[in-house]
């Protein structure tokens, strides 16, 4: 497996090799609150003594992959741990348990299956079997569903959601930064959506964190709507439901482990497994089948493009249109320009501008001039991959980084090209680099393109769960998360080399 | 004797790390322990050109021009004067960053740039020989380049995370923009741009332990390594044609290993090897010194053709001083990189001292 550039530099190598590091075997619950001390028994097993003497055998510690994210050195592999919770395994059992409990009648322990996927999945299984990106998604529902799987999902829908909450995010802080209530510092505005990103920010780089919107990923907005909404529409609570989602990355599946996705109260997860393109491909293989052999079925209606047929794509890059969007949005609530999401895309007047930062596509800039004056009112970034990724932050540290929203893709690429989509039959640089030109361009010749107050079925979704309209008071816990620094342990080893 | 001490440079307050000849050949940089770096010249520069000296090192003969009190919060690893005007010192640190440090008259050596991005140790800092270019590596796996864009700074062109342990050292190839990277992982890697993009073109696999640093020859046709395995292994780059006359073509052939200098010649780990500038009749490439964890500085002397091994390469041992640096780890030797002063070798040790050779054949 292959995390992205930030993740693999910042954890989970150090993860993969065990290290004398870990320091949370050491964190082991004590039983009384009075002075005691711990001592090793003759069993290895670690014994709590009371000042009286009496020795009480303690829990042995379970290191989890939160742990291991929470933390720079470890003792375990991140990688078995990811394994073991979150692989297409997970959900095959998860289906066999369904099966056994349906002919058993234990209706109680039946769960509901949903599948959520994303479109840059879709791209990637259209590139290599030359589908469409529609039909590739068709029969990927086609196959889940006959494996047992209940609803499936398009992320571009809740995508569509993130987006509207990120071109909102974007302009009140516009706003309050104008009329002088907040800080200089928060700009420019970092997109969140992608957590190879994320991890890397919030391990190495924590004064960045103040800078990225707030904004959950669609992969995380999924969450929320499957284990509330849909739950509340199917009469159920969130532990009954199985969320599964299907994304270009590794990365995805730390995301969904984070304990800020984690629901005390029902012991669930928004999304309870991810699984890689790879992977799902892989399920397809195993199960003695072939994309190519598999039929076609329609997504889930409730949660997917306009309504239950067609799907649909933002305007933009396999990243998602996140710049395009926000600029869209800004230019007409800022400054009252009509300026569509898919002309940013490409240009043409209009006072846009569109270059490549040193003649490389993985870092534009958009500037917005206003079309009288020429003045500069907007100016965007896209930076993709660990190396531009590396500079902007440097620039943002040293003050030099003028922009106002920069979409951030840890992979060269952006999404695309995720460390978990397929790979062409060559692997040789230049091959892979065709490969995942190819893949975006499949990406972005694929449905039309519809912006999120287009999506139907999102407004109706948003009709009945917020009713009071996403302007007013933000429905912060189901759509906004939040950072946290992650301390560095310092190299206590001393080694001389 | 052929090996004779010229100079001790005393000075630094803990054990010397690596050391950078300025491209003149007249100044030398060290760096250490004590988080500062120190620049060498010998008190009467006629002292390069001379051919004979006293038995015992004179007192004085050279001496300390100029110290950078460095910001770096840990130790100093690794030290490189930009190699087309030396007009740059590059320094990398046990706290994670790279800095570009710039010669002021008024001011003395202020710091231009720092390079942050490593996640912690940055081990090795290597500039290209355009001194376009810039490599570090360190014990998060990476090995990054950077490219100057003026103003002293630099961006980083790409970041390469293939080792699958502490990468030790980098070092440029003389004329082409190739890089080599050592390591933990017991691999030689070969790097290489393609479309604004750079790639692993070889790994050089044969070392059964730590690789602790390379040299090429002063024409680019060959690397040596040296390893906590003992061994110094020189490695035949692909295409070459004569010496003078390289056709340097990475991906159309392989980097043969040339000839193992076998364990017994060394009895702890080797640190450090240069590749001496010393004017080479065709055939012979010089003379490669060697120092590591036995206390002992070792010169070898390269034939390419008519030596033992098949393919004609051979290295002989021709020198051998044991306890160079007392009872201490030599961890740095470097030949002088003018041809006109090729005979000079400096070397630096866990003592905390630098010592320059001169060396006759
Ligand atoms: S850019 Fe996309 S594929 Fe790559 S790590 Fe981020 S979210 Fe995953």
């Amino acid at each position: 497996m292959s995390f992205s550039g930030g993740v693999r530099l910042t954890d989970l190598n150090d993860f993969i090799a065990p290290s004398q590091e870990c320091i949370k075997p050491v964190e082991v619950k004590k039983t009384s609150a009075t002075k005691s001390t711990v001592e090793i028994g003759s069993d290895g097993g670690y014994y709590e003594v009371t000042k009286e003497g009496s020795a009480t055998k303690l829990e042995e510690a379970q290191v989890t992959l939160n742990d291991c994210l929470a933390c720079s050195g470890c003792v375990t592999s991140a990688e078995t741990i990811l394994i073991a919770m979150q692989s297409h395994e997970e959900l095959i059992s998860v289906l066999k348990a369904n099966v056994l409990a349906k002919r058993e009648q234990r209706n109680s322990d039946l769960r509901t299956v949903v599948v959520t996927i994303s479109p840059q999945t879709r791209a990637s299984i259209a590139r290599k079997y030359n589908l469409t990106t529609t039909k590739a998604g068709m029969r990927l529902a086609k196959f889940l569903k006959t494996a047992g799987v209940d609803f499936v999902f398009d992320s571009a829908f809740s995508r569509d959601l993130s987006l509207m909450a990120s071109a909102k995010e974007f302009v009140d802080l516009y706003r309050n930064r104008q009329v002088g209530s907040l800080s200089e510092q928060t700009f420019p505005i970092l997109s969140s959506w992608c957590p190879g990103w994320i991890c890397y920010a919030e391990k190495t780089h924590p004064e960045i964190l103040p800078y990225i919107s707030k904004v959950k990923s669609p992969q995380q907005i999924m969450g929320v709507l499957v284990k509330t909404y849909l739950a509340q529409s199917l009469g159920c609570s969130p532990d009954k439901i199985y969320h599964v989602s299907v994304m270009p990355c590794y990365d995805k599946k730390l995301e969904a482990s984070r304990s800020d996705f984690y629901n005390d109260m029902y012991r669930t997860r928004d999304v309870d497994c991810v699984i890689t393109t790879g992977e799902i491909e892989r399920m397809i293989v195993e199960a003695g089948s072939s994309v190519q052999d598999l039929d076609e079925q329609s997504f889930d209606g409730q949660f997917c493009g306009q309504g239950d047929l067609n799907l649909a794509r933002s305007a933009g890059s396999s990243a998602g249109g996140y710049l395009e969007y926000v600029m869209s949005y800004a230019a007409s609530a800022l400054f009252g320009m009509t300026i569509p999401a898919d002309s940013i895309a490409n240009p043409a007047g209009s006072g846009l501008k569109r270059t490549l930062v040193r003649n490389h596509p993985d870092h534009q800039e958009i500037t917005l001039s206003h079309p009288q004056t020429g003045e500069q009112l907007l100016r965007f970034a896209t930076v993709y991959g660990f190396r531009h990724l590396q500079n902007m932050v440097r620039k943002l540290k040293t003050g030099r980084c003028s922009y106002d929203y920069v979409e951030v893709a840890a992979c060269p690429g952006a999404c695309g090209n995720g460390g978990g989509q397929l790979r062409p039959p060559e692997t040789s640089p230049k091959s892979l680099k065709e490969w995942a030109n190819s893949v975006e361009n499949t990406y972005k010749a694929s449905e039309p393109c519809q912006t999120p107050e287009e999506n139907l079925a999102l407004a109706e979704v948003l009709s009945n769960w917020l009713p009071q309209g996403i302007d007013q008071p933000w429905p912060k816990k189901v759509l906004f998360t939040s950072y946290h620094a992650v301390q560095q342990a310092t190299n206590g080893l001393g080694v001389k080399w | 004797m052929t090996l004779i001490l010229v100079a001790e440079l005393e000075g630094h307050k803990d054990r010397v790390w690596q050391l950078s000849w300025h491209p003149s050949g007249e100044r030398l940089a060290s760096c250490s322990g004590d988080r500062t770096v120190r620049i060498w010249a010998p008190s009467d520069p006629g002292l390069l050109s001379a051919d004979s000296f006293p038995e015992k090192p004179a007192p004085g003969a050279w001496k300390a021009l100029d110290q950078i009190e460095s910001t770096h919060k840990r130790t100093v690893r690794s030290v490189a004067y930009e190699p087309t005007t030396g007009k740059q010192i590059a320094t990398a640190s046990f706290d994670g960053t790279t800095s570009i440090w710039e010669y002021d008259e008024y001011q003395g050596y202020e710091c231009e740039a720092t390079l942050e991005g490593h996640e912690n140790e940055v081990k090795c800092v290597s500039w290209s020989p355009s001194g376009q270019l810039l490599a570090t590596c360190g014990r998060d796996k990476s090995v990054w380049i950077w490219e100057a864009v003026g103003g002293g700074d630099f961006d980083c062109i790409s970041v390469l995370m293939e080792h699958t342990h502490d990468v030790k050292f980098v070092t440029w190839h003389p004329t082409e923009e190739i890089l080599a990277s050592v390591s933990y992982d017991n691999t030689v890697r070969i790097w290489k741009e393609d479309d604004d993009d750079w790639y692993c073109t070889k790994i050089l696999e044969g070392h059964t332990s730590t690789v602790w640093s390379a040299d090429f020859s002063p024409d680019g046709s060959y690397l040596v390594t040296v390893s906590d395995d003992l061994t110094v292994k020189f490695w035949k780059a692909p295409s070459v044609k004569t010496s003078s006359e390289i056709e340097f073509v990475p991906d159309s052939g392989s980097w043969d290993l040339a000839y193992t200098v076998p364990a017994q010649a060394h009895t702890r780990p080797i640190y450090s090897v240069s590749w001496s500038h010393h004017a080479s009749d065709s055939g012979n490439h010089g003379l490669v010194a060697t120092g590591g964890g036995d206390n002992t500085l070792r010169i070898f002397k390269t034939v390419l053709n008519g030596g033992r091994d098949k393919t004609g390469f051979e290295a002989t041992l021709v020198e051998e001083l044991k306890n160079a640096h007392g009872q201490y780890d030599i961890n740095c030797v470097k030949w002088n990189p003018c041809q006109k002063y090729s005979c000079w070798l400096a070397t630096a040790g866990d003592d905390g001292v630098v010592r320059i050779w001169y060396y006759t054949a």
